[in-house]
């Protein structure tokens, strides 16, 4: 029985030129967007004449990609793999999420969660205030905590510690803290030139702390000259996503569908 | 544009709750419906009906109604 093979993140980029060469014209099919690759040692991969597949083991479950042109095939040759306990895939669609919904149904995935995108151009106009702070190296493995304990791991993409710890470093982790200095709300910011992607949002220190947090997340946008990113918002949270709304957000018509296997 | 007036139905029909227990003197912590994310929402609806915005900083301040409704008429007089 064929298997995933133990691979390194070069032996994976190597094979994949080469069957984007091998198949050359043809349209693929493919939720591997250069992610996650750099540093990564812990990948196993699959790969035939039209298809290549690879596990990235995140925590406690892998996370699929894949990229083919041959759909019906690649059925079929993964139907014959093992797996390994829990595997996780998202696919990103614009036209929802056929064909990919009923091959990964048929491989034994089922759906888990729906998550939107949305946009923003030039963020709404705020000043940061002095009620919240950036975050310290040393609230490092609390706020990790925080992110397992309150965000969806296999739907949101929670960072490794190391990576914590980076956007730390440069400052682009805002805290809130209670009167015990318990963190009581938080947000992520990562920016990279102009922009910024922003995915954990989290508040439980009443109304008021939240306004305050994200204040704090414009304000910063503002003084750092970010002018554009997006997020995703779980199609389950609409109050969140009028939230966004309300500031300036708009839905770009991408889709994430996301499965477990 | 609305009225003043109309404030505490704004805030009653955002948090679901019937609009005569949403008197002047109602604080946010009086309702357990009014969160945070409800109180960005009731106060940008507001925003939106009277045509201004606040800033974040002020309406993390408007935790009551009474609050609510003497930041809108300061922003009306300014």
């Amino acid at each position: 029985m064929s298997a995933f093979s133990p691979a390194t993140a070069d032996h994976v980029q190597k094979s994949l030129d080469v069957l984007k060469r091998r198949n050359a014209g043809q349209k693929p099919l493919t939720n591997y967007f250069f992610q996650c690759l750099n540093n990564v040692s812990n990948l196993r991969m699959f790969e035939s004449a039209t298809s290549l597949c690879f596990l990235h083991d995140e925590w406690d479950f892998s996370r699929l990609y894949l990229y083919t042109v041959d759909l019906a095939n690649l059925q079929d040759e993964l139907g014959g793999l093992t797996w390994p306990p829990i595997v996780v895939t998202d696919w990103l669609s614009k036209n929802g999420p056929e064909p990919m919904d009923s091959f990964l149904r048929n491989l034994g995935f089922h759906f888990h969660a729906i998550y939107d995108r949305i946009i923003y151009k030039n963020p709404r106009k705020e000043c940061a205030n002095n009620h919240v702070a950036l975050a310290d190296s040393s609230d490092r493995d609390a706020i990790h905590a925080l992110l397992f304990r309150v965000f969806d791991k296999y739907a949101d993409h929670i960072m490794s510690v190391e990576e914590l710890g980076e956007l730390i470093a440069k400052e682009q982790v805002i805290l809130s803290r209670d009167g015990d200095q318990s963190i009581d709300g938080l947000v992520i910011l990562p920016i990279k030139g102009e922009n910024c992607n922003f995915n954990f949002l989290y508040n439980c220190g009443g109304p008021s702390n939240l306004a305050r947090i994200l204040g704090n997340f414009y304000g910063v946008l503002n003084e750092r000259g970010v002018k554009t990113g997006f997020s995703w918002v779980r199609r389950t949270r609409p109050l969140v996503l009028r939230l966004h709304e309300s500031c300036g957000w708009k839905r770009d018509g991408f889709t994430d569908y996301i499965y477990l296997r | 544009m609305v009225a003043i007036s109309e404030i505490p139905q704004i805030i009653a029909a955002n948090l679901g709750v019937p609009a005569v227990h949403v008197r002047p003197e109602s604080k946010a912590s009086d309702f357990s419906e009014w969160d945070s994310l409800r109180h960005l929402l009731l106060v940008m609806e507001i925003e939106e009906k009277f045509g201004f915005k606040f800033a974040l900083e002020e309406i993390a301040r408007m935790d009551s109604v009474d609050k609510i409704v003497a930041a809108v008429q300061k922003r009306i007089a300014a």
